[in-house]
């Protein structure tokens, strides 16, 4: 799974929730699918800022 | 007795007579022929030639002081040698000398009469050539187009083949300004020796062309040149078969034949017309420079096109290199937001869905509540309708119409069950009646 591809179910599942295009009897498992997006997609950014800043200050003469 | 006359004074005699019948001086035109220098002076005959015939000879002399100068001044003007074959329009004085005889001494000549001459030959045989070969000569802008003139120059002149007289200056000329230049460029030149002066020249010239062709070697240009500084004659390079192989010639020919004045067929015909052969090498020389300039130039502008490529990738690079970090964390900071706003608004919807379900449920619910009453309603008044269809089929009600009930042995019984003599009893309202049943009879 990549990010891209975890945000975009995880925009999905939020549109249709409000749109109210979730049957109840969905509604649980879909919250629950999208927890596990959120979470995904956080460690997956927060990896990648340290990766970045890692990086960024590795880099001779960056006056960033 | 005879009285002798010496010779001397009879010549002395017809020298007086023949001032006095000629004192002044005359414009003649006439034809030269047998040309000697002998010291200072210039000895020639004068000729007129009438329909092939010759009609009239005489000695000429032209001596040191005006006769001599008049034939240097000719020849400078014209560009013309004062030479056999040529024709001339002369001041001469009749002179008698009782040694040397009649003769013509020259005071002074017509330049204009010479130039017109071999111009009007020369405008002759132009016209022949232009008139004889179309497919390869003819006049734009009042230049002559021939293949030659067409001819491409190789971008640098290097292998030179030089048509020219070993014995004069013209070849030392060309190779010394070739060798020396300033630039230092190096000339390879090969000599091919012609005649270039008198009456074989036209013929020699051509040979040698033909032999340039000949030697298999890939020449640049042809140079067709003559000594400088003395005064020659045209003739040969006005010549018809000369002048058509220039014109055909398939290497590019610079002439440098040395004309004061005009230009003969031969330079008409070539690709480059210069005067001396010092000139033509300068010509090359310039050409090979013009070369060289158009490649320091492109290399200028290379060089100044490669560096502002360079810095203008660099001024891209530093700008997009201290950009980089700002932009990776604007980035990474925007996705955040873009998981923080869904995040935050997923749970809110989550719930705002159930309770929008919940308040369904509620509406059904209350809906249901309100029809409820309005159906027990209809089920009582359902139930009365009924109750009261089912008393009007009691027997009381019955009775009470007027109907009444028949019982045999205690038991209510139909038509069916009776026949002729049974006991019966027959119930009324109030009271019962006991009967025997006479006769029963299909109704």
């Amino acid at each position: 799974m990549t990010y891209e591809s975890a945000f975009a179910e995880l925009d999905k599942i939020y549109q249709q929730i409000n749109n109210e295009e979730v049957s109840v009897d969905l509604l649980a498992e879909k919250v629950k699918r999208a927890a596990v997006l959120i979470e995904f997609c956080q460690a997956r950014l927060r990896s990648t800022e340290d990766e970045v800043n890692k990086i960024i200050e590795g880099m001779p003469g960056t006056g960033d | 007795m005879h009285t002798y006359l010496t010779l001397q004074q009879l010549l002395l005699n017809i020298q007086g007579e023949l001032r006095q019948a000629f004192p002044a001086s005359y414009w003649i035109k006439a034809e030269l022929a047998g040309v000697r220098r002998v010291g200072n002076h210039v000895y020639f005959e004068l000729l007129q030639i009438s329909s092939g015939q010759k009609v009239a000879q005489i000695k000429g002399t032209a001596f040191y002081n005006e006769g001599a100068r008049a034939i240097q001044t000719f020849e400078q003007v014209t560009g013309q040698k004062f030479t056999e074959g040529i024709k001339v329009g002369l001041r001469a004085s009749v002179n008698f000398h009782p040694v040397y005889g009649l003769s013509l001494n020259l005071l002074e000549l017509d330049a204009e009469l010479t130039i017109g001459g071999i111009e009007l030959q020369r405008k002759q045989t132009l016209e022949l050539l232009l008139r004889n070969q179309p497919e390869y000569l003819s006049i734009r802008d009042g230049s002559y187009i021939t293949p030659n003139s067409l001819l491409p120059l190789p971008a640098v002149i290097q292998k030179v083949a030089v048509i020219t007289s070993p014995t004069s200056d013209a070849y030392a000329d060309l190779t010394h300004c070739l060798n020396t230049n300033d630039y230092e460029y190096r000339f390879h030149a090969d000599l091919y020796e012609s005649l270039v002066h008198g009456y074989n020249a036209a013929q020699s010239v051509q040979e040698s062309l033909d032999r340039v062709l000949n030697s298999g070697k890939q020449y640049d240009v042809v140079v067709l040149t003559r000594g400088g500084g003395a005064p020659a004659d045209f003739l040969p390079f006005d010549d018809y078969d000369l002048a058509l192989k220039i014109a055909r010639y398939p290497i590019p020919v610079i002439t440098g034949i040395g004309h004061q004045m005009n230009q003969g067929i031969a330079d008409f015909f070539a690709r480059v017309h210069m005067k001396t052969p010092t000139m033509a090498a300068q010509f090359m020389i310039d050409h090979n420079h013009q070369f060289e300039k158009k490649l320091n130039y492109l290399l200028a502008a290379i060089n100044r096109r490669a560096l502002s490529v360079l810095s203008d990738k660099k001024n891209r690079f530093m700008m997009l290199r201290s950009r980089f970090g700002s932009s990776t964390r604007e980035v990474l900071h925007h996705k955040r937001y873009q998981l923080h706003y869904v995040k935050s608004n997923l749970y809110p919807a989550s719930f705002r869905l159930v309770k929008n379900e919940d308040a369904k449920v509620l509406m059904k619910s209350t809906q249901i509540g309100f029809r409820i009453p309005f159906y027990f309603g209809a089920a009582q008044k359902n139930l009365s309708h009924l109750k009261e269809h089912i008393q009007s089929l009691s027997p009381e009600r019955l009775l009470q119409r007027g109907f009444a009930m028949i019982r045999k042995e205690g038991q209510y019984v139909t038509g069916a069950m009776l026949a002729a003599g049974d006991d019966i009893e027959i119930v009324l309202q109030n009271d019962i009646l006991e009967a025997t049943i006479n006769k029963k009879k299909e109704r």
